[in-house]
C-alpha cells in the first residue's frame, strides 16, 4: 500500500494514518493506524497540523479514496461555473481523471495555505488605492523599458509592399535567440508541417508572412516581461498557463474558417500580460487580489475589480496600444473576459474558452485559480462540440512541456 | 487515461437548483440583514456554498430554505449559520505591517500622550469586523509593546466584533495555528504566545484587554453597544458592502469616533468617492482617516 503525504484539508473518510501525528507541543494527537473521519479531520485542522502521512486498508480502498480526493479537489475550482452547462460538466470529468492519474503517480496536492504564505509585507505599490489608475501604471512601465525592437523592424518590412520573404527572414535572423525559438515552434507537432523547417525564409514561405510576424510578436514579447517579483509569480508557471491557453486557442481556431490560427496563438500567449505589469508595479495589491480571489473562490478578474478598481485587461489594452500591436490581437486580449464587447467576437470567445481549458487543466498540475466560466450565449454561438474537448486536452498535454522549454 | 467505472459521467450538480428569482430573494435578504452585497455572477457559487446546509437540514428547495430563514422558529440560529457561510475569514496576526507600524510609531504614541495630558489615562479601540480575533489581539500586543509595564496605569479597552458566532468562539478561545502567525516576528511569538497541544495560545494579559461581541455593523442599534472610540480599525470589511451600506457604516463610525480619533481601513479600501465625513491623511505606511468636523 502506498503512503501519501497530504494536507489535512484533503482528508477523506477511510484514510489510515501511516505515521503518528504530534501536536505543536510534541504530545501525540493520534497514533499510527488511526482511521480518519470527519471528527479526526476537525481535530487536526484545529491543531494547525499541515501535513500527515496516510495510507489505505486495501488496494480497492486506495482507488476509491483517490477518486474521492480527485473529485473533491477538482470540484472546489468549478464552484463558480454553471453546474448544468455541458462544457463545464465535460471539463470537470476530464480534469478529475487527470488528477486521479497524477495522484496515482505520486503527485502531492498543493495546500490551501500555499499561495497566501508568501511574504510581501515589505513591498510597495506604485500608488495607493484610487490615487492612480491603469494609465499611470502603463506610463511608468513604458518609462522603464522599451519593447524588443525586432518587432518594430519587422513591422516596417511588412508595411513595405515591395519587401519579400527574404527581407523578413533577414530581420528575424539577426536575432539568434528569437530565430531558435521560432524554428522550434514551427517545427513542433502543433503546426503539423510535413518537412523540417531549418531557416526563417523557409518558415515564412510555409507559414505565411503575416502569420509568421504574429508568432515573432508573441515570442519576442515573452522576453520583455522580466523583473517580476518571484514571491508573487514564478515566471515558468505564468508562461505555462499562457502557452497552454495559446495551444488551446490555436487548436480550437483550426475548426473555424475566417480565424487566423497564429493570431489566436499569439493572443492566447499574451492574454494575461496585464497581470505581469500589475505584479511588477502593484505587488502588494496584487497579493491582496490573489488572496481575495482564493478566499472568495472567484476569478482574478472579479477580485481585481474589488481590490484595485480596474483589471489586467485595462492595463494590457493601453500597453498594446502604445506598442502599436495589431488591432486584432489587442481586441482579443482586451476582451477575452467579455467577448461580446470585442469587434472580433469569435476570436475573443476562442481565447476565453481556451483560458477556461488552460485553467482547468492547470488544476491537475497545481494551479490554484478557479475556472473563470464563460457566458453561455457566447459558448453557444461558437457552436463547439464538447466531444472534441477530450482529444484536444490530450493533444495539448502532449505538446505543452516541450513547447514550454523551447520558448522560455 | 485509465477510467474506472465509478468515475464516468460525474455530475457537477451537488445541490438543488437556485432559480434567478430565489437568488434575488436570498441576496436581498442577506443585503437587508448584513449589508453584504452579492453580485449576480456569483449565483452558482452561492448555490454551492449553501447547498451543503440545505442537505444538512434536509430542505429540498431554495424557496423552502428562504422561508425557513425568514419564518421558522429557528430563524435566528439559521441566520447566524448563514452568516458563517457567506462571510470570509482570511486574516492573520500583523496583517499589513506597514500600516501597523504607522499605528505603533506615530498614531498610538500621539494619542497616548494627548490622553495623558488631558488627565484621562484611558483608551478605547474598536476592531470592527474582527473575524477570529487576530486583529484585536495584534493591537493588544502592540499596546503592551509600546506601554510596557506602564500599561498597568492605563484603562485600555479593545472592543472587537464580528457577524459570525463561530469566528467569535475561536477568537475568545485565542488559540491559533502556525499559519495565522506567519507574519508575526519570532520575538513577539515567544513573548505573547504559549505552545499548547492545540496550537499557539495568546497570553492572558493580551486577552483580557479584548472584549468580543456579536455585532452587525449595518445595524445602528447594534453599533450603539460600542462605547466612543479613540481609534477604529475596520480592515477588509467594507469591501463587501455596496456604496449605500458603506456610507451607512461609515456614518456609524463617524458617530462612534471621538473628535480627535483615527480610523484605519484596509489596504485596498478607499472612501473618498463614498463620503466626505472623513478626511484622509497620507502618512508613511498608509492612509489614516480623521473626522471632518
Amino acid at each position: 500500500m502506498v503512503v501519501k503525504k497530504i494536507c489535512v484539508e484533503y482528508i477523506v473518510p477511510g484514510m489510515i494514518l501511516a505515521k503518528p501525528v504530534q501536536g505543536l507541543d510534541g504530545s501525540e494527537l493520534f497514533p499510527e493506524g488511526t482511521e480518519l473521519g470527519e471528527e479526526e479531520k476537525k481535530v487536526l485542522e484545529d491543531a494547525g497540523i499541515d501535513y500527515i502521512y496516510v495510507t489505505a486498508r486495501s488496494e480497492e480502498s486506495e482507488q476509491s479514496i483517490l477518486q474521492t480526493v480527485a473529485q473533491e479537489y477538482a470540484f472546489k475550482f468549478f464552484m463558480y461555473v454553471n453546474p448544468d452547462n455541458k462544457l463545464f460538466v465535460e471539463l470537470f470529468n476530464i480534469i478529475v481523471e487527470l488528477i486521479f492519474d497524477a495522484l496515482k503517480k505520486g503527485w502531492e496536492l498543493p495546500c490551501e495555505d500555499y499561495i497566501r504564505a508568501k511574504s510581501v509585507e515589505r513591498m510597495r505599490d506604485l500608488f495607493l488605492k484610487d490615487m492612480g489608475g491603469p494609465e499611470d501604471i502603463v506610463k511608468h512601465e513604458l518609462s522603464l523599458a522599451s519593447f524588443p525592437d525586432v518587432y518594430f523592424r519587422l513591422k516596417k518590412v511588412l508595411e513595405n509592399p515591395s519587401s519579400s520573404a527574404k527581407d523578413i527572414a533577414e530581420v528575424v535572423s539577426s536575432d539568434v535567440a528569437l530565430t531558435t525559438k521560432l524554428l522550434k515552434l514551427v517545427n513542433s507537432p502543433l503546426f503539423g508541417l510535413t518537412q523540417k523547417v531549418d531557416s526563417v525564409e523557409r518558415a515564412v514561405s510555409l507559414v505565411g508572412e503575416e502569420e509568421l510576424s504574429n508568432l515573432v510578436l508573441g515570442i519576442s514579447a515573452i522576453r520583455y516581461f522580466k523583473d517580476i517579483p518571484p514571491e508573487l509569480m514564478d515566471m515558468q508557471t505564468f508562461w505555462k498557463h499562457s502557452l497552454s491557453c495559446a495551444i488551446f486557442a490555436k487548436i480550437i481556431a483550426s475548426n473555424y474558417r475566417d480565424v487566423n490560427d497564429e493570431v489566436l496563438f499569439t493572443a492566447g500567449l499574451l492574454h494575461d500580460v496585464g497581470k505581469l505589469i500589475l505584479f511588477k508595479n502593484m505587488p502588494y495589491s496584487s497579493v491582496e487580489t490573489l488572496v481575495f480571489a482564493r478566499e472568495n473562490m472567484v476569478p482574478m478578474m472579479e477580485a481585481e475589480e474589488y481590490v484595485l478598481g480596474f483589471t489586467h485587461t485595462d492595463i494590457s489594452k493601453l500597453l498594446m496600444n502604445s506598442w502599436q500591436f495589431p488591432n486584432t490581437i489587442n481586441d482579443i486580449v482586451s476582451n477575452h473576459h467579455n467577448p461580446t464587447e470585442a469587434s472580433f467576437e469569435t476570436g475573443a470567445a476562442i481565447v476565453q474558452l481556451a483560458d477556461n481549458l488552460a485553467n482547468a487543466v492547470g488544476i491537475s498540475y497545481g494551479n490554484t485559480f478557479v475556472v473563470p466560466g464563460m457566458d453561455e450565449d457566447v459558448f453557444d454561438k461558437l457552436n463547439f462540440p464538447v466531444e472534441k474537448l477530450k482529444p484536444i486536452v490530450l493533444k495539448h498535454n502532449k505538446l505543452l512541456n516541450d513547447l514550454l522549454s523551447a520558448l522560455t | 487515461m485509465a477510467i474506472t467505472l465509478s468515475m464516468r459521467n460525474l455530475s457537477l450538480r451537488k445541490t438543488p437548483k437556485l432559480s434567478n428569482e430565489e437568488f434575488k430573494q436570498l441576496t436581498s435578504f442577506i443585503y437587508e440583514k448584513t449589508g453584504i452585497s452579492i453580485p449576480p455572477r456569483r449565483k452558482y457559487l452561492i448555490e454551492n456554498k449553501l447547498g451543503k446546509r440545505l442537505n444538512e437540514l434536509n430542505i429540498k428547495t431554495y424557496s423552502d430554505y428562504i422561508k425557513y430563514l425568514k419564518f421558522s422558529p429557528q430563524k435566528e440560529t439559521e441566520f447566524k449559520k448563514l452568516c458563517e457561510l457567506i462571510t470570509i475569514n482570511e486574516t492573520c496576526f500583523f496583517r499589513d505591517i506597514k500600516q501597523l507600524t504607522l499605528f505603533k510609531n506615530i498614531i498610538l504614541p500621539e494619542m497616548l500622550k494627548k490622553r495623558q495630558e488631558q488627565g484621562s489615562k484611558s483608551l478605547t479601540i474598536w476592531s470592527a469586523g474582527c473575524s477570529s480575533g487576530e486583529e484585536p489581539y495584534t493591537l493588544g500586543i502592540i499596546l503592551h509593546e509600546v506601554l510596557k509595564v506602564s500599561i498597568i496605569g492605563w484603562n485600555i479597552k479593545i472592543y472587537a466584533n464580528d457577524l459570525s458566532p463561530a469566528m467569535l468562539f475561536k477568537a475568545r478561545k485565542g488559540i491559533y495555528n502556525e499559519y495565522s502567525l506567519r507574519t508575526t516576528p519570532e520575538n513577539i511569538k515567544k513573548k505573547y504566545f504559549t505552545v499548547t497541544k492545540e496550537g499557539y495560545k495568546i497570553h492572558p494579559k493580551v486577552q483580557k484587554l479584548v472584549n468580543f461581541q456579536l455585532i452587525n455593523l449595518a445595524d445602528p442599534r447594534d453599533v450603539k453597544k460600542i462605547p466612543k472610540s479613540d481609534i477604529i480599525f475596520c480592515r477588509n470589511v467594507i469591501i463587501y458592502f455596496d456604496d449605500a451600506v458603506k456610507k451607512k457604516v461609515l456614518s456609524h463610525f463617524y458617530e462612534n469616533l471621538k473628535d480627535d480619533g483615527y480610523l484605519f481601513l484596509g489596504y485596498s479600501e478607499s472612501i473618498h468617492r463614498i463620503t466626505k465625513l472623513f478626511k484622509p491623511q497620507i502618512k508613511p505606511g498608509g492612509i489614516v482617516y480623521q473626522k471632518n468636523l
